[in-house]
């Protein structure tokens, strides 16, 4: 049965849809259809065909609407008059009020927030300075890009590929002659320590180098006084930067003075550089001319003697690893050093990716700049989870302002876009504090890093852009999910009153300080692990004694004079014993490769680390004898034609009985214990030990122990006596030692700091969470005091939870940082096995710091009278 | 058949003449241009309120409730002093362009 007023009700719902029909306007229809139906009855339709017919005539809802919408769009953004405008200027007043007094009624909250964050964007902040610092090496040469240094890569016996940047004499003329696509070359060679004398001041000069004209055009360093092309042309010129300059000279004009080098040659200063700046990978103090190499010992023309640091100047356009694959050919065609290859490194990348190259040279290293940044990221990221959890934990207490803003018409991204505004504006704090508090945290910074960043790095355009990135993105990061979560609350539910934390959302916060948790186990556990390899390095028997031996260099005549100076030394009973070498024990440089050998298999030979000593090595140092005899002046025959190697040597070569055999065409008549020839980052290997006088450089002096000043005072009148004319400088062995593992405890010193950020800002967070836990069990609590339980149980009930969030943190957090710890460790060759003490010394600790940081807030919880918690019901 | 375009144009137009000759609901209106087009001017009932909406918004017409009679309440729309204007104006395009269109369409005289 057709009826009228059901099937028009039914009609009208769909036009109901659309908000563009206003009051009203649905009646105009609702006539215009009752109209038609009724003049359709009457030409003699049936009632329901009449109804579909008029239907039809009026049309569909979705048509008008679409006509009655574009009447009423504003002419600005399209907008109808129901709508809300996007931005309204009032609102965002209110916003900003809110969000003020939001940070003014919660301090604990904004100070755990604002803090946190502060501390993440600075140790950011100065992450950033460190790391542009690293990247800028050498970029202030003009011809940064287009200067390249060569590298050799050579097989060595034992079938390893060793690279380095030294090369023969002959090789940067052949390649400049040779290869148009080389527009300039220059050798450089730092020839160590040289005596340097104007008249009465005499210096020892540590970093003098030599180096071709050519090298002042190729690269920029700046030159105060003189000709870049040609001061370096004379054989007897001399370069000098402007601190040597002003030590020698004071307030004379150097140019065209001269000076004496090692007491015997005059050089005549042709130009004064302005400092070496500090991003330098090149450094020296003081440079020669290549032509006077040969006065240093150095040769200028041979295939055969690897020594010069050779540097290219490419033409323009040149694809450097092309032209690397045909001089490499060249040089093995022309040298005969068939089981070398070369290549070229752009200048630019020496400083950071150089890890592979032997050189004496400390520099940095890519994965050091990944590792620091990535955990200034993960500070950072620990103050942004504390953000997004107690913003996320609070929503109850704005989730009536929420439910209000809805109501009175708050689209969800208008309720968004304010939380975001709230956490850009925290973060905004947190940066400004961030800026002030970088000039106070710098110099610390430098003495850790070994650095000299100075503030004047952060006003380049490109890091203030770099900051508003961090600045966003910090923003986002720590507001987006509150923002998100909030803006989704249901106001019906909110103002019903039953409004309840999701189970989703204290979920995912749980997971985050566990997460907080895991990240600072395994620092903690870091940080333990490389002071304990540390503290390895420092006790670790060596084989020798380190300690009271003191290093005195050998230079000029000096060496020539040994005994007399050593005879003169011994005369102080405060100094046991005293011997000259060419190399300290863990320092040696040369390495020799023993071709022949009895029992020797063919084609078989031996890489050996070497050094030239006397026969008071082994007492100085007191390295113990495993068979035969050291070195002795009362030896039959020449001592030069005698070797003592170490037990490994021993093994390596297969003897049973070493004493009497030969090496080459020396005679074996002892072996020493082992004792490491480098850092102990390399296992200890072959170690050969000849005597010869020629090659001493060091003059190593055992003193007493407790007697250091006497015997140092007495050691200075007798070097003023023997040697007046070398300066009289010492430094201590064990000292030059722990210098071998400065970057190692650079390394150290920074996870140390990055781990105390992440314990504070992970506890932070948690009190902050504790506190708002607590607060939300205050009735729970009261009822629990009511009916009896005491003070430690509802203590112990309370610090439960977050015992159980630590223990979950630590299953994740150990196997990971045993991994990772195990990686480290692995480049090192003697090194600490990871203990399961250090596992549980860090769990002890965080779990004791966790409960310590709740306990300010359970116990006033659980001391609380419940009169005050219940009586408000 | 007239094209949708012309259509468009000259509804306004022709509501505006119909409610110079006095108040009308909509569903007469739609029923006397069918009446006197003799069904050749065929709108879309409902296209025709938003229309009169935007008249009302133009201030070239205006609109009450009555009820007549006793019977159900209208709509009536009045046309306004401004919508005599329009439509005089109207009026005065319509015939420049029919002027117009009928001078070119009739033979032309060659002069010799």
């Amino acid at each position: 049965m057709f009826e009228l007023e059901k099937e028009i009700k039914e009609w009208k719902k769909e036009f109901n849809k659309y908000e563009s029909f206003e009051d009203g306007l649905v009646v105009d229809m609702e006539l215009h259809l009752r109209d038609a139906f009724a003049s359709l009855l009457q030409e003699g339709l049936s009632a329901e065909d009449a109804f579909h017919k008029a239907v039809g005539q009026v049309g569909t809802a979705d048509s008008i609407a679409r006509e009655y919408r574009k009447n009423r769009e504003l002419a600005l953004d399209r907008r109808t008059p129901w709508r809300p405008a996007r931005f309204m200027p009032a609102l965002a007043w209110n916003y900003l009020k809110i969000a003020l007094r939001k940070i003014k009624r919660q301090k604990g909250f904004s100070i755990i927030n604002i803090a946190g964050l502060a501390v993440g964007l600075c140790s950011c902040i100065m992450i950033l300075l460190w790391v542009q610092d690293e990247m800028n090496y050498d970029r202030f040469h003009v011809n940064a890009g287009a200067i390249h240094r060569v590298i050799v890569h050579a097989t060595n016996p034992g079938g390893n590929v060793e690279s380095f940047p030294a090369l023969p004499p002959n090789l940067g003329p052949a390649l400049k002659a040779e290869f148009p696509e080389v527009r300039q070359m220059a050798r450089f060679v730092s020839v160590g320590q040289q005596i340097v004398a104007n008249g009465e001041k005499i210096f020892y000069e540590k970093n003098v180098s030599l180096c071709d004209p050519e090298f002042l055009q190729i690269f920029s360093f700046p030159l105060r006084r003189g000709d870049a092309k040609s001061a370096l042309f004379d054989p007897h010129a001399i370069v000098l930067n402007e601190a040597a300059a002003i030590k020698y000279f004071g307030k004379e004009d150097p140019l065209g003075k001269t000076l004496r080098l090692n007491n015997r040659g005059d050089y005549t200063v042709s130009g004064i550089l302005a400092g070496i700046p500090e991003q330098s990978s090149i450094s020296f103090d003081i440079l020669l001319p290549f032509l006077a190499a040969e006065d240093f010992g150095f040769p200028t023309q041979t295939w055969d003697r690897f020594s010069y640091n050779t540097f290219v100047l490419l033409e323009a356009g040149v694809d450097a690893r092309q032209l690397g694959e045909k001089i490499a050919l060249q040089f093995s065609r022309v040298s005969g050093h068939t089981s070398m290859t070369l290549s070229l490194q752009p200048l630019p990348e020496i400083h950071l990716h150089s890890s592979h190259i032997l050189e004496g040279e400390e520099r940095g290293n890519i994965k050091t700049v990944f590792l620091f940044s990535i955990l200034a990221l993960f500070v950072l990221l620990m103050a942004c989870i504390n953000y997004l959890n107690l913003t996320t934990a609070q929503g109850s207490s704005r989730g009536k302002e929420i439910a209000l803003r809805k109501v009175t018409g708050a689209r969800w991204e208008e309720i968004a876009g304010q939380f975001l505004g709230e956490s850009m504006l925290q973060t905004g704090l947190a940066m400004i504090i961030a800026l002030l508090s970088i000039p106070l945290c710098l110099p610390l910074f430098n003495s850790l890093s070994g650095k000299n960043i100075s503030l004047s790095q952060l006003i380049s355009p490109a890091t203030c852009g770099l900051l508003l990135g961090f600045l966003l993105i910090t923003g986002l990061l720590a507001g987006l999910y509150p923002a998100l979560y909030l803006a989704s609350l249901k106001p019906a539910a909110v103002l019903k009153g039953n409004f309840a934390q999701s189970a989703g959302g204290s979920r995912l916060r749980k997971l985050l300080v566990v997460f907080q948790f895991s990240m600072t186990l395994m620092l903690i556990i870091g940080s333990l692990t490389v002071f304990r390899q540390m503290q390895f390095f420092k006790t670790r028997p060596l084989g020798f004694n380190k300690d009271h031996v003191l290093m005195l260099p050998l230079r000029g005549s000096l060496s020539g004079q040994v005994a007399s100076l050593k005879a003169e030394i011994l005369r102080d009973s405060s100094i046991t014993s005293a011997s000259a070498a060419s190399d300290p024990a863990m320092m040696f440089r040369t390495s020799i490769t023993i071709e022949k050998w009895e029992g020797q298999k063919p084609g078989e030979k031996m890489e050996c680390d070497f050094v030239w000593c006397d026969e008071d090595y082994s007492k100085t140092y007191g390295i113990e004898m495993a068979q035969g005899q050291f070195f002795a002046k009362t030896m039959n025959g020449s001592l030069t034609d005698k070797i003592v190697i170490n037990e490994t040597a021993v093994k390596a070569l297969g003897f049973d009985s070493p004493i009497g055999k030969r090496l080459d065409d020396r005679e074996i008549i002892g072996v020493v214990k082992d004792f490491p020839a480098h850092s102990l980052h390399t296992a200890i290997g072959p170690v050969a030990m000849v005597y010869d006088p020629a090659k001493f450089r060091y003059l190593f002096v055992k003193i007493k122990p407790g007697d250091d000043t006497t015997a140092l005072a007495s050691l200075a009148r007798t070097w003023k006596r023997v040697a007046q004319d070398y300066p009289f400088e010492f430094a201590f062995l064990d000292q030059q030692i722990d210098n071998l593992y400065h970057s190692d405890q650079k390394m150290g010193g920074v996870i140390n700091v990055f781990t105390l950020l992440a314990l504070l800002i992970a506890n932070l967070g948690l009190l902050g969470m504790a506190s708002y836990l607590i607060a939300r069990r205050r009735k729970e609590i009261g009822m629990r005091k009511v009916l009896g339980a005491s003070t430690p149980q509802i203590m112990a009930m309370l610090s439960r939870e977050f015992v159980k969030w630590v223990a979950l943190a630590s299953l994740l957090a150990c196997p990971l940082a045993f991994y990772l710890m195990n990686q480290w460790l692995r480049s090192f060759a003697y090194r600490v096995s990871i203990g399961i003490g250090e596992f549980i010394l860090s769990i002890t600790l965080t779990l004791l710091i966790a409960l310590l940081t709740i306990s300010s807030q359970s116990i006033r919880a659980a001391r609380a009278n419940p009169v005050d918690s219940l009586r408000c019901e | 058949m007239i094209s949708k375009t012309l259509m468009a144009a000259s509804t306004r137009p022709i509501i505006l003449a119909i409610l110079s000759r006095g108040k009308d609901y909509g569903y007469n209106i739609i029923q006397r241009v069918k009446n006197i087009s003799g069904g050749s001017i065929e709108w879309s009932d409902g296209m025709l309120y938003p229309v009169m909406q935007r008249m009302e918004l133009d201030r070239l017409i205006s609109s009450e409730w009555i009820s007549v009679d006793g019977g159900r309440p209208r709509h009536y729309y009045r046309i306004t002093d401004d919508g005599r204007q329009a439509l005089e104006a109207e009026l005065s395009s319509w015939q420049k362009i029919l002027n117009t269109m009928i001078h070119f369409s009739q033979p032309q005289l060659v002069k010799e």
